[in-house]
Parts: structure tokens; sequence; C-alpha cells
């Protein structure tokens, strides 16, 4: 050691070899550091990527949103600049993409393809399944409420409307800054208000599922007494209005929307063949859509038996979405097919079509004689709540109590479309929303035929 | 001869070929009209100036090339980064001749220079010191804060970066006190003195790029310099304790200074002056081990720089892009980074192994000198360029922490170039004592008798 201190050559040559070394470790650390190889260092390769992203994105015209007749949603002519939403209906669904405000709804989640450039540097475009006619008009129907419409193709499972509404929020994505202090300041916290994935408690409109077991049990031609009450556990269930129906079968239970029919009836069925039904329709099972993930349940297995029975007609432990309660009708026009809903037809570019939408069957919901016989049924309630038999409108209505105020739902259907109203935190019925659903059809009976490609 | 000649001929072809490479990295990102204009004529006209110096004093022909390959691809840097036009560019021309004219001044100016009794020596060891204190307590007083650093001198307009002046004062101030008869101890003591003397003084103005190069500079000086191994270990143990003490130490003042301020009590003078160095050492010397953590904590745009240096690294890749990331102080600061993105990884490796030939072909002749002055003149200018450049580059891409110092040649900024020039003109001068290479040589074959030797300093002659 004293040797080499003493040895200025060596003292020379050791101070270059730490140089040598300090420089080839640097340069192997730069490579390192700048992700140069990919595979090597994991997170400067995602930091890349998204670098890559953020650079083709400002680069790129944001791709156009359009309706299934090639009608445009939103579009944008200039690289960097957010494309611009033409109707207000859409505002919720197709959501906004911000560097400020964040990315949700469908340019959130689609934000890739959107972004995804051909040859021109032109993003791609996303063609919906909706229809903006429709969807316009469903969103005129709920403007001003708590309230969502969903309305389904029914032998395709296509979305041809797809409306939320919220009291006091005119939400226009062009414009976020100015609405958005609002948005905050509602319970959703500046998130979209998609009322489409609430789930609560779906009231009589989940009679149409418990109706099906009925029958496919064999139990449709039963006569129940009704006088009012049921009791069963420790608890007394009563028809809306404290109304007595007297001798009833399956048929006039679902028209009168008899509570204590259907809160005996399962519990005489029991709670496994219900949570079999339900699932079946798609109840308590967490739905993928091309849009959104859809959360729905019914926590029977953790019920009382009163809870359960309650279930039958829509109320205790059941939370459905809006899509959910669509769904139902959507089964029972198909004979019992539940078919997947979807919300992109598909997504192109001048390179060529990336993506197509294709109906799925989700399940058997239930037999085709049980459908037919409660979508008769359904025909009967409808003219009941004063809708012209001629029109070929199936209904029926749901007024759940949440939180002591109601929540209204009005399902309905013809051979061709399903159409869900729903409205929360409301003072009125159902049936307070068979006008909207009638207009709605009449107005889908206009549209001489949808355009698929 | 011979094989000499053919070791030298091979150490210039391989600097053309790095010029070769710095050619077409520039003509693909600037056009091959601006290539010519902004390397090919400057490279030619300094090329020229550096075998002039060479044939003159004899020097290192290769540290001379290699030095104006470095000082073309700074101002190379400069264009782009400041995406000059071709008439702006073509300014800049003349820059890197006149340099070469001050750093013949400089090399006059060093021949002049005697030393060769000890009372001249105390006297020139007390200007050297003297001047190293003066510029540290006017930059206290009168120092222009610019960039987080108190470093600077406005004179009617003209920005100086004085610190800048530190470090050849600090090499000549070594290298007049090694070759000096002093008493070991006294030697030691005074070097030590006015280390962590200056060091002070650049900490208290916020300084610490040079405050890490003169330390760092201490350590290597007395590890070659000393045989005592006890020299080298205090050097280098004190160093590290005082640094890493000093800190902890600070940081205890200002965990406490943070408590009272919490509690709603007023610290007093000394403990908020040290709160306050420590705030900002604490930020300065940040190495950012999680990104996504720093960015969320940090968000002015000033803060964002490791995240951007991160961004301009990966774009440019191995060979360089024209996708451009903006960063705040890309010309000086991040100056190295800026030629990472522009011509990439493998061409900022390239600048980086230019630096290193300039210090080893330094490194071995400062071992091979007859004088112990020359010796350690050329070891301090190697370590000069060199250290600044290591604790630059590797700060910006988060290799070790940012302390905010110029790179040699690549960094905009007039001091810091014309202090780069002089750092290689003491190269070039203290080469010129260990024989003549190819371009003396043939210098020497053609001049014959006319050519004039170099004058040779009376120097104290050390012993191996």
């Amino acid at each position: 050691m004293k040797s080499f201190f003493s040895n200025q050559i060596n003292k020379g040559y050791a101070v270059i070899f730490g140089f040598v070394a300090l420089t080839v470790i640097f340069s192997c650390y730069l490579m390192y550091y700048g992700a140069v190889f990919y595979g090597v260092n994991e997170k400067g390769d995602a930091l890349k990527e998204s670098m890559v992203k953020k650079e083709i994105r400002a680069a790129t015209v944001e791709g156009s949103i359009v309706d299934a007749s090639g009608d445009i949603i939103t579009y944008s002519e200039e690289p960097g600049v957010s494309a611009r939403c033409m109707y207000n209906s859409y505002s919720q669904l197709i959501g906004f993409n911000s560097a400020m405000y964040g990315r949700y709804g469908l340019r959130g989640r689609y934000e890739e393809v959107l972004f995804t450039g051909d040859k021109n540097h032109q993003g791609s475009t996303v063609r919906l399944t909706t229809l903006n006619r429709i969807q316009n008009a469903a969103y005129d129907e709920i403007r001003g409420t708590e309230g969502c419409v969903v309305i389904l193709e029914n032998a395709t499972g296509r979305i041809i409307a797809l409306a939320t509404s919220y009291p006091g929020i005119e939400m226009d994505v062009n414009d976020l800054s100015s609405n958005w202090n609002e948005m905050n300041s509602s319970e959703h916290d500046g998130f979209l208000i998609q009322n489409w994935r609430k789930a609560l408690a779906p009231g009589s409109t989940m009679k149409p599922v418990t109706a099906t077991l009925v029958f496919d049990e064999g139990l449709s031609d039963e006569v129940y007494e009704d006088t009012g009450s049921e009791k069963i556990g420790g608890y007394t269930f009563h028809n809306a209005g404290k109304g007595v129906n007297g001798s009833i079968r399956l048929n006039k239970a679902i028209v009168k929307s008899c509570n204590t029919y259907f809160a005996h009836m399962t519990n005489e069925i029991g709670l496994f063949n219900l949570k079999e039904r339900a699932e079946a329709f798609c109840i308590g099972r967490q739905l993928e859509l091309d849009f959104c993930t859809v959360s729905s349940g019914h926590h029977l297995s953790d019920s009382t038996t009163e809870e359960v029975a309650a279930a039958g007609f829509g109320q205790g432990q059941l939370l459905l979405t809006p899509i959910n309660i669509a769904l139902i009708g959507e089964a029972i026009a198909n004979g019992g097919e539940l078919k997947q809903p979807y919300l992109i037809d598909s997504i192109y570019n001048a390179d060529g079509v990336s993506y197509t939408g294709e109906t799925q069957v989700l399940s058997q919901a239930c037999s085709r004689e049980a459908a037919e016989y409660v979508s008769s049924a359904m025909l009967d309630a409808a003219e009941s709540y004063g809708i012209d038999r001629k029109l070929g409108i199936h209904a029926k209505t749901g007024t759940a109590q949440v939180n002591g105020m109601h929540r209204a739902s009005f399902l309905s259907f013809n051979d061709k479309y399903t159409v869900c109203l729903v409205e929360n935190n409301t003072r009125k019925s159902g049936k307070n929303l068979a006008g909207s659903a009638v207009r709605l059809f009449k107005l889908l009976d206009s549209v001489n035929e949808v355009k698929h490609e | 001869m011979i094989k000499n000649t053919i070791k030298d001929a091979g150490w210039l072809l391989g600097l053309n070929a790095a010029f070769v490479v710095l050619l077409v990295l520039f003509a693909v990102n600037r056009g091959l009209g601006d290539a010519m204009l902004s390397i090919v004529i400057p490279m030619l006209l300094i090329t020229s100036a550096a075998l002039f110096y060479t044939y003159r004093f004899s020097g290192d022909t290769v540290t001379a090339i290699a030095s104006a390959l470095l000082l073309e691809t700074g101002q190379m840097t400069q264009v782009l980064i400041n995406e000059e036009t071709s008439a702006q560019s073509t300014v800049l021309l003349f820059v890197s001749p006149f340099l070469g004219v001050i750093g013949i001044i400089a090399i006059h100016l060093m021949q002049k220079i005697d030393y060769s009794d000890r009372i001249k020596s105390v006297r020139t060891l007390s200007i050297l010191a003297g001047s190293i204190l003066v510029i540290a307590l006017g930059l206290l007083i009168f120092g222009r804060n610019i960039n987080g650093t108190k470093a600077w001198l406005v004179v009617g307009g003209l920005s100086l970066q004085l610190t800048e002046l530190f470090k050849p004062l600090y090499i000549v101030f070594h290298a007049v006190l090694w070759s000096a008869p002093f008493r070991h101890r006294t030697r030691f003591l005074l070097s030590a003195g006015i280390t962590f003397g200056s060091a002070g003084l650049l900490l208290i103005i916020n300084e610490l790029g040079t405050l890490l190069v003169i330390l760092c500079m201490w350590i290597i000086l007395t590890f070659l310099y000393s045989d005592r191994i006890l020299d080298t270990a205090i050097s280098f143990g004190g160093t590290v304790l005082t640094i890493l003490g000093g800190y902890a130490v600070m940081g205890l003042i200002y965990n406490s200074v943070k408590k009272t301020i919490s509690m709603g009590e007023a610290p007093n003078g000394v403990m908020k002056k040290i709160f306050q160095i420590y705030d900002k050492l604490r930020q300065r010397v940040m190495i950012v081990t999680d990104l996504d953590q720093y960015l969320a904590e940090y968000k002015d745009e000033a803060s964002r720089q490791p995240f951007k240096a991160r961004e301009m690294i990966m774009k440019g890749g191995l060979f360089g892009t024209t996708r451009r990331t903006t960063i705040p102080i890309e010309n000086s600061d991040y100056a190295y980074v800026g030629l990472i993105l522009r011509c990439g990884i493998v061409f900022a490796v390239v600048v980086l192994v230019l630096f290193f030939i300039i210090f080893c072909r330094s490194m071995i002749r400062s071992v091979r000198i007859s004088g112990k002055y020359e010796s350690i003149v050329l070891t301090g200018a190697a370590l000069g360029l060199i250290l600044p450049t290591f604790i630059n580059v590797m700060g910006t891409t988060n290799f070790s922490f940012m302390t905010g110092i110029a790179v040699p040649f690549i960094s905009h900024g007039g001091t810091n170039m014309i202090l780069s020039v002089f750092n290689v003109m003491l190269l070039l001068w203290g080469s010129c004592r260990t024989g003549p290479d190819i371009a003396g040589r043939i210098g020497a074959k053609f001049s014959g008798s006319r050519r004039k030797n170099p004058p040779v300093p009376n120097t104290i002659p050390f012993t191996r």
C-alpha cells in the first residue's frame, strides 16, 4: 500500500481507471434511464409509451363519434383541439377528454382509438348504435329530472338511445369550465352523471322476472285469494294503495301489480329458485359492456324470509340499474333469450375497419312459453295504463320507495324495441312515465329502418 | 519516430470519425447547408488554430483537436437548442478563433510567472488565495442571483459568472503550493484551509456545483501528490464527513425550526438562516427516485425539470430526434440533455469520451512530466474539464444530485467558454513539456531551425 502511494504513476493510472469505470457505468445507466432497449426498464418503458401516446395525440385530429346513420355526434378539425360535441343529450355518455379535467365516458374509454391516426393523422371514427333523433327525444323526455332512458333493439341488443339527466345540470362538454363547479358541488363529485349505472330498488318492474318463474314452476293457474295483505315471517305485506284484488291468477296479478300475490308466490317457490332466475336475467352479475361496467345486486343469500318475499315484487335487498330493468323487457320480448346490449357499432379509419360490434346471447333467462305468457300479461297491463292496445306496447310500471322518495320506472317493449324510463328522487309513480314511453315508441316507428353497416 | 507517428495518426483518424458523426447528425437535424456553415468552416478554422498551437509549442495535437471538436459541439448544441437561423450561426464562426487568440494570450501569461524561490511563491500564493477570497466575498455582497445561485456579477449589462474563476485559481494555487518547498504539514493545512474556506463561501452563495468540483479536486490532488496515505484519508474522510455531518446537522436544525414555526413561534436569526440554506439545499441535492411522487409534490415548471429531462433522453434515444420538448435553462444546465435529445445517446457518449481522451492524455503526460508545477497544472486543468462535465451530466440525468453547474464548452455562457479554453491552454502548455507529437515533429521537419523552442520556466523538479 505504501509503495503504491509513493508511486505517482500508479496513482495516476488509478485515477484514470476510476474515471473509465465511471464513464462505462454512466453510459450503461444512460441507456437504462432513457429506456433505450425495450424490456430492460419496465417503468421507463411505460413512461416512454405514455410519452409517445401523448405526442401522437398532439399530432392527431381526434376521431369523430357518429350515430348509426353516420350523423356526427363529435368532431374535430385540428390536431390537439378537443372535439366538439353536437348534442347535449350525449354529454354524459361520450364524456370528455381534457388535460385539465381528466378523461371520462366514451372519449376516455376509447381515447386510444380516437387518437390512433391513419395515414392522414386522423383518429379513428367510432360509430355508435344510437340514433341522434331518438337520443335527443329521449333526453328531452327526462330533462330537468334525475332520470334515465334506455332503448334497446330486441333482436340484436343494440342500444338505440341512452340518455341521462340531473336536475339543475345541463352539462356542456364543450365548455367544461363553466359548469365544473356545479358538477363538483353535486353528489357526483365531478364525475359524469350516468344514471344508467345507478343501482336502486326496481319496484314492480321486477315482477315480470318473478312471473316467469311462477309460470315455469307451473303455478300460473293457481288461484290466490288476495285480501290486501300477506303475512310472511314477522312482516305483513300490502298492495299499493291498500288495494284488494280477490281471487287472482298470475295474469291478473301482473296487470294489477299485486304485491301480496308475488310475495306469497316467492315464499312458496323459495330463495334458491328466485336467486337462480334473477341471475339468469343478469341480476346480481357484473355486466361488462363495451362502454361501461354495470353492477347490480340481490343479496338474496343473506336475506331473511320476508326480504326474499319482498324481492319477489322488487323491494327488499334488490338493486337494479336501468340497464338491468331494460334487459328484463328485452329478454321477455325475445322469448326468454337475453342479448347483451352494445353501443359500439364499429370503429374504422382510412386504413379499414378495426372493430365491429356483434350480437351476443348472454343467457336463456326463462322458457319461451313463460316469456310469451308474461308478454301477453304485460300487453294487458299496458292497456290498463291507458296505452292503446293497437300500438302493440307491452308494459310494466314500477314505483319503489327509496329514502322516502320514489324511484319510478316504466318498462315497455314492442316487437322491435324495449324502452325503459327511470326517474329517481321523485314523487311520480311509474305510470306517470307511460306518456313519455308512448311518444318514444311512436318516434321509433316513424324511423323506417336503422341503417346497419 | 514511425511508431509514434502511426499512433498519433490513429488518434487523429479516430477524432475525425467523431467529427464525421457530428457532421452527419447535424446535417440530419438541420440540413446540409447549415451543417457546412455551422461545422465545416469553423472546424477548419479551429483545427488550423489547434495545429498552430501544437506546432508552435509542441503541445498535444490530440488534446487540441479533441478540444476543438468539443468547442464546435458546444456551438452546434447552442445553435440546435436556440433554433438559430443560419445568419445567426455564422456569427458563431468567429467565436472559436477569437477564443483561440485568448488562449494564446493565456499561454504567454502563464510562461511569464516566475515562482522559483520561496518568497515569490508565498507572494503568489497570497495573491491567488486573496483573489479567491475577494471573488467569494464580492459575490456575497454584490452577486446577482441567477437560476438559484448568487454566482453572477453584472457590470454594465455584462453578466460574468465569477465562480468559474475559482477553478483555475484553485489549480494554480495548488500547483504553486505543492511545488514550493513548504513543510509537509504547512502545505496540507494551507491546502485544506483554502479548500474549506472557499467551500464555505460557495455554500453560502448556493454554488454547489463549483463547491463539489473543488472538493473532488482537493481529494484527487491530495491522493496524487501527497506521499502520505493519511493525507488522502483525511481529505476523503474529512470531506465526506463534513458534507454528510453538515447536511445532517442542518437537517436537524431545519426540523427543529419547522417545529418552532408550526407551533406559531418565530425562530431566531441564525437558525432561520440555516433553515433557509438547508431548504434550498434539500431541493437542489434531491435525487428523484420516484418521479410520479415527485411530480405530485412539485408542480411548478422549474421543478419539473428532472421529468422533462428524462422525456428528452427517451425521445432522443440512441441517435437523436427532431421531436421537441422544452425545458427551462436548456441552453445552460440542461445543455447535455438537449444534446441527447437532438443527437442521441451515442453522440452524447462520444462527447463524454472526447472529454475523457483529453483527461487521459493530460493525466498520462502529468505523471511523465519533470516539474511538479506543470504536473499539477496539467492534472488540475484536466480535472477542471472532466469534473464539471461528470457532475453536470450525472445530475441532469438523475444519476446523482443536481447541482446546476455548466458543462465546459457545451453549456451556454461566455465565462464558461473562456475558462474552458483557458483550461485547454493550460493543458497544451503543460503538454509541450513532454516532447513533440505528430504536429510538432512535422513542424520541426519543415521549419528546421526557424522553429522556436518553447520557453521553459524555472521549475522545481520533484522525485518519483
